[in-house]
């Protein structure tokens, strides 16, 4: 589709602001100093592009965008380890209201008392949510939360003097943002193998554990899908190697009112609440990665912080040991008023239903597609399973690749793919709970129709997708002839 | 009692009511009855806690003590009584900034951004159903590269204060320096915070040049970045500045490529399409808050921090970037790229661990800027300028007669931000303001108790005249 720049017209008049000057004012030109008003220089790519048209042109721009794009919305989206669940449109509503979206993060406390509640309030019932003792929201995504959570660790080891723990473990299979987070953090980062299973194997972290280890991240269900049965073994390895146990939330979902990540020993967890808590993906964020810790690491938390004293709540940054700010106001608030909602909306007996219909929805696929695809793990599945192409479909030469691509054909978006790294073809599904059995059955359906076709005609798979608006993307072009922008001189 | 919080209901309220699974409060969980058993039996589980037998009985938790559930029509009463406890800036005449700005935004803004196609999409990592948010994306890093001078822009990153972190070591890789930093004190006070935790974890302590009044002192920055000769990997100022404060960057860009080190501009954008955008001026990289295009104050998030720079630092960039392409029919498309850089793919060798940004705020700038277009968003900044200037003068006139609760107006060129010296602490200035239904500004003393008398206030285009005559009233009585 056209760009919007192409779509231009020039001096296009638009209806928001008054075309007579203030009365007393003076013109801009004659307040600002001189040679401070921007002029347009001969290069057209420092030159100012904005669209100028109608408003009603941008409207059908951004909606004829809207027609090749999807999201949860439109179509079924089991995309592992990303939990796209349904995003209840209340609490989009709620979270527009102008006392929640027109709100300063610097005005004063005493105009803000709803918004600090509904944090307070959605700090305390993370807690009990993941089993921690404090929350700090400060935290704007996971991988932000990862890395605030690697700092409380430094700051706790540091502040016991013990200065030699350079190293953070991280099992082979885990998120690219563990690693990313910890040496951002400036720490060494030491990978631990997997077994078989798919588990963490123990004598490899027995062998890495010492007195130079300060973390082991772990996500649990791990990124393989499974649940890691040895974790009271291994939380009292790593600390009784006096290393600290850090828990990535992205799976958080699975086990949501059913099991606890502080009652498994870990001291340090992050939550994606645009996963668990069905806050928007937005088409890569907002996110929010709030950050629950164990009572010994609450000093470290970062600031500001809510407080409450008698029946007024305050914003405080009096917090001495504090790792300090880790950005300029107090994480994604608006974020957390729709997260805030769904937490009311399920409560106490609703919570632990979303956890274990995430996992009958995921099983329920895994039952039925294990008898047309290769499923490389055995144990019991949790919110997610990967699948691979059998051997038959991989002579064909279909592969996952193919596989996913084909599944845009039947109206779906795709799983996760070659994710995690260390098997093979994989193909990551997640269901979530909020999808239907009829939905699922409609899935099991095309998945089973597409095996079928990788068989007998394996062309249709492999040259998949046929029906999206753009077929197979150059992505080497992309980035051999960097364009990463509208150049007026085109 | 109309406001208890809900741990105080769980004390007064019977904690035993009955949770049916076929009630509307599990309405987002689809699942009949009879489909839940079906669904048991071909998984060949009795039920669902069948499904968590293998999980170690110590890990697992009891009911939590949290209040029951509620169903939209209660969820949306008790969301209704909070809210009644905010007073917002649509209620009180908004003269508070501070890095984050109340702005007219057109209601288009949120009607499109409402569309379910682009607010409930995960990021295009699959690019033949993505083209909507992929093309998006292109056009803001388009219109946030043009928009600050530069030649590119990435897709976002998460707020101001963590972009300059972002700006910082991508600075560090692009110079392979990794001992000196040279920050601007005129910097927001919460920003150099954030960066001090930022590159305080790598062992980098920040050199804070203090600023000259409410101006960055650019002839210190520069004498200190010579000192700091080839050790050191950046120079960050404001631009405006904290205090708002706008100066030309162009000598201090001079002496700062002198060493061999990058400039980092940082500040608001929306000055720069009425003002000598930072990329005009030999500022290498520009990052800074995008919230004041077309995203609500929401409380401090979410928002969208920008960066941009010149092509050459573009392999060092964080985050996300889409290009343009070709798919295989030859017709043009676009996609995530240059996806080596980023954590998926390098992990712990990653420009940075950053995967979730805040794509929506993004598109929310470019709905802005692309309703207001060059036309409005000139006209916009012209409004707020002419109107912050006349709030200044009637200051100023005040200071000098009556006086009121303002001692002085220190002149220093601004775009839409200003700095009053008060008699009194600025807070009591700022209660009597808000008593009147004006937030009045920002109280600096907050940030640094020498600073208690000043107070820096906004104007955007967005307040009326009646609104400063009611601050200029106001402030004379108090």
């Amino acid at each position: 589709m056209e760009l919007i720049f192409e779509k231009n017209r020039k001096g296009s008049p638009n209806p928001y602001f008054p075309k007579e000057d203030p009365a007393g004012s003076r013109k801009a030109g004659d307040v600002l100093p001189k040679g401070m008003l921007r002029t347009e220089p001969d290069d057209p790519n420092k030159r100012l592009a904005l669209p100028e048209m109608s408003e009603l042109e941008v409207v059908r721009h951004v909606l004829g965008l809207c027609r090749r794009q999807v999201g949860i919305d439109s179509t079924f989206y089991p995309l592992g380890s990303c939990t796209m669940k349904y995003n209840p449109k209340i609490n989009e509503a709620v979270s527009r209201w102008p006392q929640f979206a027109a709100m300063h993060p610097l005005q004063p406390d005493s105009t803000a008392q709803g918004t600090l509640q509904v944090l307070l309030e959605l700090e305390q019932g993370l807690c009990h949510v993941t089993g921690m003792d404090a929350v700090t929201l400060n935290p704007m995504a996971g991988a932000h939360g990862e890395w605030t959570g690697i700092l409380i660790i430094k700051a706790y080891h540091d502040s016991r003097g013990d200065k030699k723990r350079r190293k953070i473990l991280v099992p082979t299979a885990a998120h690219g943002t563990n690693p990313a987070s910890a040496a951002m953090c400036g720490y060494e980062v030491v990978a631990i193998p997997g077994t078989e299973d798919g588990l963490v194997d123990l004598k490899g972290l027995e062998a890495a554990l010492g007195d130079d280890v300060a973390a082991l991240m772990l996500t649990n269900p791990n990124t393989l899908g499974l649940f890691e049965t040895d974790i009271l073994k291994i939380q009292k390895m790593v600390h009784d190697a006096g290393g600290q146990l850090y828990y990535d939330g992205a799976n958080l979902n699975a086990i949501l009112g059913v099991a606890r990540p502080g009652d498994m020993g870990f001291d340090v967890v992050h939550m994606n609440l645009h996963k668990t808590f069905s806050t928007p993906h937005g088409g890569g964020g907002p996110g929010a990665g709030p950050v629950g810790v164990k009572k010994h690491l609450a000093e470290f938390l970062p600031v500001p912080f809510v407080k409450k004293t008698g029946d007024r709540y305050e914003m405080s940054s009096d917090r001495p040991k504090t790792i300090g700010r880790v950005g300029a106001f107090y994480g994604n608030s608006n974020v957390y008023v729709r997260a805030y909602a769904y937490f009311r909306t399920y409560g106490r007996d609703g919570l632990p239903e979303v956890g274990k219909h995430a996992v009958l929805n995921a099983a329920y696929v895994l039952a039925k597609l294990q008898k047309t695809y290769t499923r490389p793990l055995k144990n019991p599945c949790m919110h997610e399973f990967i699948l691979q192409p059998t051997k038959e479909m991989l002579a064909k030469g279909v592969r996952t690749l193919h596989l996913a691509k084909r599944l845009i054909d039947y109206g779906y978006h795709p799983p996760t793919i070659y994710f995690p790294l260390v098997v093979n073809e994989a193909m990551m599904i997640e269901p979530t709970e909020t999808e239907s059995k009829a939905t699922l059955d409609q899935f099991v359906v095309a998945m089973e129709k597409i095996a079928k076709e990788a068989l007998e005609t394996p062309e249709l798979v492999i040259n998949a997708p046929h029906s999206a608006v753009v077929g197979k993307v150059d992505e080497t072009k992309a980035a051999k002839d960097l364009d990463l922008r509208f150049c007026a001189c085109e | 009692m109309l406001f208890i919080t809900f741990y105080e209901l769980r004390f007064t309220q019977p904690f035993d009511t009955p949770f049916h699974p076929e009630s509307p409060l599990m309405s987002y969980i689809p699942h009949t009855e009879q489909e839940r058993k079906e669904m048991l039996a071909v998984v060949g589980a009795k039920s669902l806690d069948d499904l968590f037998a293998h999980l170690p009985k110590e890990t697992k938790c009891g009911p939590l003590p949290v209040p029951p559930g509620l169903g939209e029509m209660e969820l949306s009463a008790a969301m209704l009584k909070l809210a009644a406890k905010n007073r917002s800036a649509a209620d009180l005449a908004c003269f508070l900034g501070g890095g984050a700005y109340d702005h007219f935004i057109p209601p288009a803004v949120m009607e499109l951004i409402s569309r379910g196609e682009l607010y409930t999409a995960y990021t295009p990592y699959q690019p033949e159903i993505s083209q909507g948010v992929l093309q998006l994306i292109y056009e803001y890093q388009t219109m946030i590269a043009s928009l600050t001078g530069c030649d590119v822009a990435n897709a976002g990153l998460y707020e101001g204060g963590t972009a300059l972190v972002e700006a910082v070591q991508m600075a560090m890789r692009h110079t392979g320096r990794h001992a000196r930093v040279i920050l601007d004190g005129a910097l927001h006070p919460n920003y150099l915070a954030t960066v001090k935790t930022g590159i305080g974890a790598l062992g980098v302590e920040p050199t804070i040049v203090a600023p000259k009044g409410y101006q960055s002192d650019l002839a210190a920055l520069a004498a200190k970045a010579q000192e700091a000769g080839e050790e050191l990997a950046c120079v960050a100022a404001g631009y405006p500045n904290f205090f708002g404060s706008i100066e030309d960057l162009g000598k201090l860009a001079e002496n700062v490529h002198k060493t061999g080190a990058l400039l980092v501009a940082v500040g608001t954008p929306f000055p720069f399409g009425f003002i000598k955008p930072p990329g005009h001026m030999g500022v290498d990289i520009v990052c800074g808050e995008g919230q004041a295009l077309g995203v609500p104050l929401q409380y401090g998030g979410p928002y969208v921090g920008y960066i941009a720079s010149s092509k050459e630092l573009v392999r060092r960039m964080p985050g996300r970037l889409v290009g343009k392409t070709l798919d295989v029919q030859g017709r043009t498309c676009y996609t995530l790229t240059l996806q080596a850089r980023e954590q998926h793919i390098r992990r712990e060798k990653a420009t940075s661990n950053i995967c979730t940004n805040t794509a929506l705020c993004a598109m929310m700038a470019h709905f802005y800027m692309s309703c207001l277009g060059i036309g409005g968003l000139k006209r916009a900044g012209e409004l707020a300028v002419s109107k912050a200037d006349i709030l200044r003068r009637k200051l100023k006139s005040l200071s000098q007669t009556s006086g009121g609760a303002i001692k002085s107006v220190p002149d220093y060129p601004v775009f839409h931000e200003f700095v009053v010296e008060t008699r009194k602490p600025a807070a009591e200035v700022l209660d009597a303001l808000l008593a009147k239904g004006i937030l009045g500004g920002l109280d600096l003393g907050r940030f640094d108790a020498a600073r208690k008398n000043q107070l820096l206030v906004c104007v955007t285009e967005k307040r009326s005249l009646e609104e400063i005559d009611a601050y200029v009233a106001a402030v004379s009585g108090a």
